[in-house]
């Protein structure tokens, strides 16, 4: 364990030990998929940064009410 | 340019090339199309997520089979395909990935040369964190736990949108390109010409 440890990271060979920050991991990718949609959907990308900061919140309210749906089914149930 | 590359054209609905260069390089397809705009800004955000996740997890986050045993010759065949390859490997740069995952994960160091290192570096390598007694680094890292998954989800979600990307390219429909274009009048399309 301890080589492992000490070794220094090795970018793209290495994993980043970032497991306490997987909740916040989840916007970027929110975030991509909202930028890909919109840009692949729009026929003119002019008014593509609303667009995405929409989507990105609809999609992040959904996750929320998903979630606390599931959370009272789970502590409910 | 390519006449199967030419957006103005009312005939020409398929275009294989862009759809095959939007699989190597994300946007590539779009910028072949003359949507220069529209193929920076995918390429960026698909790159952007891919690396991102490979950065994340390292190399292991691509990889065609899991491991599940340690490998001897006989306990090869116990490798599982694993399905988040199938949504990584719709980015072509997934496959170079997953190849020199391949090589590294099968590459023994020089200095280990009895069996019993073999199968000890083996072991370390495919799922555990045990380092060997003469202290050999391996030649890279296995990611588990979240941070695998995060990058697995990374990876595989940056080839999905990909594939919406290489759709886009592949067909076009000239009735829908001169919509795009601002050439309808209210909700009459303006008529195609023969």
């Amino acid at each position: 364990m301890t080589i492992l440890i000490t070794m220094a990271w090795r970018p793209l060979l290495d994993p980043v030990h970032i497991e306490a920050y997987w909740m916040v991991l989840m916007l970027p990718l929110v975030v991509a998929v909202s930028v890909v949609y919109k840009t692949i959907k729009l026929p003119d990308l002019t008014h593509l940064p609303i667009q995405v900061t929409r989507l990105s919140l609809q999609i992040l309210v959904f996750f929320i009410l998903a979630a606390a749906a599931l959370w009272l089914l789970t502590e409910l149930g | 340019m390519n006449a199967s590359l030419d957006t103005n054209s009312t005939t020409s609905r398929w275009h294989i090339i862009a759809a095959l260069a939007a699989w190597l390089l994300p946007g590539l397809g779009h910028i072949l199309m003359g949507q220069r705009r529209r193929g920076y800004i995918l390429g960026s955000s698909i790159l952007g997520l891919w690396l991102a996740g490979l950065v994340m997890g390292g190399i292991s986050c691509i990889e065609m089979y899991s491991h599940i045993e340690i490998r001897t010759q006989q306990q090869r065949s116990t490798d599982r395909f694993r399905a988040w390859f199938l949504g990584q490997m719709l980015l072509a740069p997934s496959l170079a990935v997953a190849w020199y995952h391949t090589q590294l994960r099968n590459r023994v160091p020089a200095n280990l040369s009895t069996q019993r290192q073999k199968r000890n570096y083996f072991a370390m390598v495919d799922y555990s964190r045990v380092p060997l007694p003469d202290d050999t680094p391996p030649y890279f890292e296995p990611s588990y736990g979240r941070v695998n998954e995060q990058a697995v989800l990374y990876t595989a979600l940056a080839g999905m949108l990909n594939l919406l990307a290489i759709i886009d390219v592949l067909y076009r429909d000239p009735k829908t390109e001169l919509c795009q274009a601002g050439t309808h009048v209210g909700s009459k399309m303006a008529e195609i010409p023969a």
